[in-house]
């Protein structure tokens, strides 16, 4: 048989079972199905497009040739700049870009049903953000691996380059808040992932000093035993929390857990690398790409039955967990499962400068970004197996069940046509070794517990509370490491901007300029942090779109960018590839900040909820000590909705500039470039 | 088979030695030879940890 024809042949078969598995999810109605779909869905779209659409970018638009010598070889310096092998810059790569937001987003937007999320976490990646960082990476490896700030700067100049730093600037703040109050949110009142957690970071510096003094760079080594101390780590937990005295030591409410993070990230700013951050990141890279093998290998062992229903009532804007209407809110919410402005970011960063040939570019920018797209697939199966009355009882903040009253949150979470009973609930804390599942607002803990579920279930069901807690270190690992990582180089921006103002303040090697640096940006993401855990709302649903919207804002950049250079490269008939993710971007950022901002909806729109907590003032309906918690609270309301309008306006200011300067070549007025 | 066993081996020490920090240092000394003989060359030791300082001073973990 031709080989053609026999290529043509296996890949309409895996186009009809991909299209088939993709019906299923989109159309089978009333009756419970498998995940067995959504992995089916995920690989044979993924294969396709990443086997079609890539190399359709990669040959046509971006005219990848391996005959061009990358950065790498053409200024190999034997530390930056250095020829690695394919797989490497690919594990490198997903390493850097896969962070908790993909486990994140997708378990949040659960609460539209199981098929908004999975639809755009398919389409998604492989429209928009697989090919966002492609067309990045190789223009960085281009450019002799310049930054994304830099390629901004060049092509548009230094206003659009300064509003993407200072969009840059905000969303890591607003990043680390929300993970904060991520991890505050799956710690509070849990004295085992209280204890395992707070284990992990003297493990941690311990492995450091392993690896510094004990067995110099034996990384392997090291992480194995750092690996094995962490699941002691987890043991101990267990001990902790049936120890009445322990116990009592490691119950702690949101504020102290807050201010515990706050001094924490500030230290860990100031340590030097090797002591916490660089090991933790060793243990957190390999525990992550373990504990997503094994979530495969699990659903595949166990097809788990999805229990959510395709749709919920709460597409309409209703949402307990967070407000607004499918449109726009799904994909601000998503964000990093589908594209993430961010990891624009990371493909001008390293990648670029270690990449041996152009066409290893659609392996490592396309092909992580898919693999990424499915992890978040995986969160969404992990958050749609539970009962859905299961799933809203553990996300919903109290003040949308009742007011902390478990009687009154299963009532509540029953009218909504999700049943569920106090006795459920209660065994399911026992069985998972937590005092409660209440409002455990922050998607973490709801993760934790589906991870559980298909891990038990895969590999033996006796060790539920162990796996629950597992999953919580999993997720808690690599916040911390973002939250490290995201305030150092933050307190380097920061430094660099402060240095054009009074020089000694950028200079890095000072100590009062890394003192006062650090302090000014863990004061910002601690101040938002703190806010969130006040919140009486639970805070996740003001920071986390906050954090969408900004990420969705560079997302937005990179895009204009990417759209700006297929034009000045003279393949202007291609522009569409990425002018059509760039106008859906600017459409649902644009329509979420002006929602957010100005909708008359209290539970939407920041400047309405602060205008409530004003007339409440006014009409003497808060007295005493609450009138300043309220002031405090109007204040916060209008500081997040000033801030989310400056997305919109950093975006707009980016767009009108690439506008203007792309406009003279896509009329042709303006001769082409080659890259 | 045993040409199989033989690649994946080749595999797995070529991540081990990318994450030992092998690979970078033999770059190194690579370079430095080529480029730089007779400067001092620095131990394996000094060069992976400013190498570690560096990789940190910049963007690479993710959302």
């Amino acid at each position: 048989m031709n080989k053609n024809f026999r290529n043509l042949i296996i890949w309409i078969f895996i186009g009809l079972i991909g299209a088939s598995a993709f019906g299923g999810i989109a159309l089978i109605r009333g009756e419970k199905i498998s995940s067995l779909w959504f992995i089916t869905a995920c690989i044979c779209i993924q294969l396709i497009a990443y086997r079609f659409y890539s190399a359709f970018i990669a040959t046509k638009i971006l005219g990848i040739d391996e005959n061009i010598p990358t950065p790498a070889y053409k200024m190999n310096d034997g530390k930056d700049f250095v020829p690695t092998k394919k797989w490497i810059v690919f594990g490198h790569h997903f390493a850097a870009i896969a962070g908790p937001g993909p486990l994140i987003g997708p378990t949040l937007a659960a609460q539209f049903g199981y098929l908004p999320g999975t639809l755009w976490i398919l389409i998604g990646s492989v429209l928009a953000g697989a090919a966002q960082d492609m067309i990045i990476l190789f223009s960085s490896v281009r450019r002799n691996g310049k930054s994304l700030g830099q390629m901004i700067k060049d092509e548009l100049g230094a206003v659009a380059g300064y509003a993407a730093m200072l969009g840059t600037l905000a969303i890591i703040i607003i990043l680390i808040s929300v993970l904060g109050l991520v991890v505050v949110k799956a710690l509070m009142h849990s004295p085992w992932g209280t204890f395992t957690v707070a284990l992990t970071i003297p493990i941690a510096m311990f492995i450091g000093i392993y690896l510094s003094y004990i067995r110099p760079n034996a990384v392997c080594e090291a992480s194995i035993i750092g690996l094995s101390l962490f699941l002691l780590a987890v043991y101990g937990g267990k001990i902790v929390h049936y120890d009445p005295a322990l116990a009592q030591i490691f119950d702690r409410d949101g504020k102290f857990l807050a201010i515990s993070i706050i001094i924490y990230g500030f230290l860990a700013a100031a340590l030097p690398v090797w002591l916490l951050l660089a090991p933790r990141d060793y243990l957190s890279s390999f525990l992550k790409i373990g504990t997503i093998f094994l979530l495969t290998i699990a659903i595949l062992i166990f097809r788990p039955e999805i229990q959510m229903p395709a749709l919920t009532q709460f597409i309409g804007g209703s949402g307990p967990i967070f407000s607004g209407k499918i449109f726009p809110f799904l994909f601000i919410t998503i964000a990093c499962g589908a594209i993430s402005g961010f990891h624009a970011l990371v493909a001008s960063g390293t990648t670029p400068k270690i990449i041996s040939s152009e066409k290893d570019i659609r392996l490592i920018g396309y092909g992580s970004m898919l693999l990424e797209g499915s992890v978040a697939i995986m969160a969404i199966i992990a958050a749609c197996v539970l009962e859905p009355g299961i799933y809203f009882a553990i996300n919903s903040p109290a003040a949308a069940l009742g007011g902390g009253d478990a009687q009154l949150a299963v009532q509540t979470v029953s009218s909504w046509g999700f049943p569920v009973t106090l006795e459920t609930m209660n065994n399911l804390a026992v069985e998972m070794g937590e005092n409660t599942l209440f409002s455990r607002t922050g998607g973490a803990p709801s993760l934790a517990v589906g991870m559980a579920h298909i891990f038990s279930s895969a590999f033996g069901s006796n060790l539920m509370a162990m796996w629950y807690h597992f999953a919580i270190m999993f997720e808690a690992i690599f916040i911390l490491t973002t939250l490290d990582a995201g305030t150092r180089v933050a307190r380097f921006m920061l430094q660099d901007l402060l240095g054009n103002i009074y020089k000694p303040l950028g200079n890095n090697s000072s100590n009062f300029s890394t003192i006062f640096s650090s302090a000014l940006i863990v004061s910002a993401w601690g101040y938002f942090l703190y806010m969130g855990v006040l919140d009486p709302n639970g805070g996740v649903n003001i920071l986390w779109p906050l954090f969408g919207m900004s990420n969705q804002m560079l997302a937005g950049i990179a895009m204009l960018l990417a759209t700006v250079l297929i034009i000045k490269s003279g393949k202007k008939k291609y522009f569409l590839v990425t002018a059509l993710p760039l106008l859906f971007l600017l459409c649902i950022t644009t329509t979420a900040v002006f929602q957010k901002v100005f909708s008359t909806d209290v539970k939407i729109g920041f400047f309405a909820m602060a205008k409530s907590w004003q007339d409440k003032i006014d009409n003497f309906m808060v007295t005493g000590d609450q009138i300043s918690v309220a002031q405090n609270l109007i204040f916060n309301q209008k500081l997040v909705g000033y801030i989310a309008l400056s997305f919109a306006v950093i975006l707009w200011v980016v767009v009108f500039e690439g506008i203007r300067r792309s406009l003279p070549y896509f009329l042709g007025k303006s001769p082409v470039s080659n890259a | 088979m045993k040409k199989i066993f033989s690649n994946f081996y080749n595999f797995l020490k070529s991540i081990k030695d990318y994450i030992d920090g092998n690979f970078a240092y033999e770059n190194y000394l690579k370079h430095h030879q080529k480029n730089h003989n007779g400067e001092v060359v620095l131990s394996k030791k000094i060069f992976l940890k400013n190498m570690q300082k560096d990789k940190w001073n910049r963007i690479n973990r993710c959302c």
